[in-house]
């Protein structure tokens, strides 16, 4: 039996080794180029967590500045029961995004809700991309749709004056809305945020509430700036409930990123020392098993 | 009508001027800080027909 | 100014009369933030003036619901304890509901005292040569803007 099986065993015993011992250096080699690459992302991934959590910091020190902002803008529209008109179908929808990715699900969420909108009715619904984020994606499928983009945003925290200006450009566009809304992500803890909506109505849409009759001493000239100023202080407000949003969002997103990370170097540096084991003690087997051959 | 609105202002153009007037009237000590909030990063671009019409600033 | 002032002290006596007699029945919800700072959030307070186009204006308790817009101007805002903070405010809204809160949202808002006069002066005449050579109807509605926000700065730093 042994005899027979002799030659067999000694001919694995020989050639095993070398083609082993081949591909153990390689494998070695290997491991250590992903051990480092995996480093290397751990150690962006570390520092962009870094830097989003001194910018949600910020972020959420603004918005709680401005929470009051939105809430009072909000207030008028809420009590005053206003109803978006019949007879005016145009809806104009303004999407809160940023120009940086890397955040979960923040920009595609945001994008969704709009999608959804605008599967229902894409003639009479146009659309303001802020952000690049949402207009890449929306540009795709219902580029004719968009009426205004706006980019550089994300950079720097927003400031009043940037949501004038988009405010402006919204009302100086030329295009004639019943009614719209704001679509942007409503911070809510470090670890989430609900896509939300606030709504922005034209004049004819408030000059015709039914309730506006219990409002003293208005004419359309105090209700027109009202409105503007109004869809200033919403925008403003969203933009910082999205600025904050977004920078906690990507806080989590790099954490868990970095948290792989080590997890895969654990298992990197396992796999590694294993190996290198290996080696040795297959180099060991050899010296050995030469020294007793002689 | 306001003579602002006459000249094709609106109260967003006329909210921003005298805001902008404000920070400049505070003491040295606070103005450079207020005036931080004057700037403004965002572009913005018309679009028409799917495509970017051109790159207006407003 | 001073006729406004010394009515809304007028105002001011009445109410504390009545609030005395009324006690907290008539509590007003007052929200004053702008975009650079929180001043007051839902906190109850006595009255309040506001600079508006419709002309300046006292709020106490229970005002008729109404809608305002903002003139560049001092917003007095006399408090429970006795207290009067002037506030000057650039422009914003002003929004009364009907459960007796008020919202005052302003761009930019700043306490009176926190107001350069030599800055606000250089700012009026500025603007006052801006006016003399604006080109355009824009250009000189802009400067007319500039000269009223200045005077009334001026007048708030005095």
């Amino acid at each position: 039996m042994l005899g027979r099986f002799g030659p067999v065993v000694t001919f694995v015993a020989h050639n095993g080794p070398i083609q082993q011992h081949q591909r153990g250096m390689a494998t070695l080699k290997s491991i250590s180029i992903r051990l480092k690459s995996v480093k290397n992302i751990q150690k962006i991934t570390q520092s962009m967590k870094m830097v989003s959590a001194a910018k949600y910091a910020r972020a959420e020190r603004d918005l709680k500045q401005v929470k009051p902002i939105g809430n009072g803008a909000k207030q008028f529209y809420e009590k005053a029961e206003i109803d978006a008109p019949t007879d005016v179908p145009q809806k104009l929808v303004i999407a809160i995004t940023s120009d940086r990715g890397l955040c979960g699900a923040v920009h595609t969420s945001v994008v969704r809700h709009i999608r959804t909108e605008l599967g229902k009715d894409d003639v009479n619904v146009k659309v303001v991309c802020v952000g690049d984020k949402s207009r890449a994606i929306l540009s795709r499928t219902f580029g004719k749709n968009i009426i205004l983009a706006c980019n550089e945003v994300g950079r720097l925290p927003p400031t009043f004056t940037d949501a004038s200006k988009l405010a402006d450009a919204v009302l100086k566009s030329e295009y004639k809305f019943g009614a719209g809304e704001i679509v942007y992500n409503k911070f809510k803890s470090v670890v989430s945020y609900q896509t939300s909506t606030l709504p922005v109505y034209s004049l004819q849409s408030v000059a015709a509430a039914p309730k506006l009759s219990i409002y003293d001493s208005l004419d359309d000239e105090v209700i027109q700036s009202y409105l503007e100023f109004s869809l200033a202080s919403l925008l403003f407000y969203s933009l910082k409930e999205g600025a904050c949003s977004e920078q906690s969002s990507r806080m989590t997103a790099m954490d868990n990123a970095s948290k792989n990370a080590t997890e895969m170097i654990d298992k990197l540096t396992l796999a590694f020392n294993r190996t290198r084991q290996a080696v040795i003690t297959r180099e060991l087997i050899e010296i050995i098993s030469g020294a007793s051959a002689l | 009508m306001s003579a602002w609105r006459q000249a094709g202002l609106n109260y967003i153009n006329y909210s921003s001027i005298a805001a902008r007037l404000l920070r400049q009237a505070l003491k040295a000590d606070l103005r450079t800080e207020a005036a931080k909030r004057n700037d403004s990063h965002i572009r913005i671009t018309k679009w028409e027909a799917g495509k970017p019409i051109k790159s207006s600033e407003f | 100014m001073a006729a406004l002032r010394s009515m809304s002290r007028l105002l001011m006596n009445r109410n504390l009369s009545t609030t005395i007699k009324r006690g907290y029945a008539e509590d007003m919800s007052f929200t004053f933030a702008s975009g650079n700072q929180v001043f007051y959030d839902g906190q109850n307070v006595r009255q309040v003036d506001v600079p508006s186009f419709s002309g300046s204006f006292g709020i106490l308790p229970k005002h008729v619901p109404t809608l305002a817009v903002l003139k560049p101007g001092v917003v007095s805002v006399y408090e429970n304890e006795g207290n009067v903070k002037k506030i000057f405010v650039s422009s914003g809204t002003v929004t009364i509901n009907d459960d007796s809160s008020v919202q005052i949202l302003a761009e930019e808002a700043h306490p009176v005292e926190n107001i350069d006069a030599a800055a606000a002066r250089d700012l009026l005449s500025k603007a006052q040569s801006q006016f003399s050579s604006a080109a355009n109807e824009q250009a000189k509605a802009e400067a007319e803007i500039a000269i009223e926000v200045s005077e009334a700065l001026v007048k708030a730093a005095e």
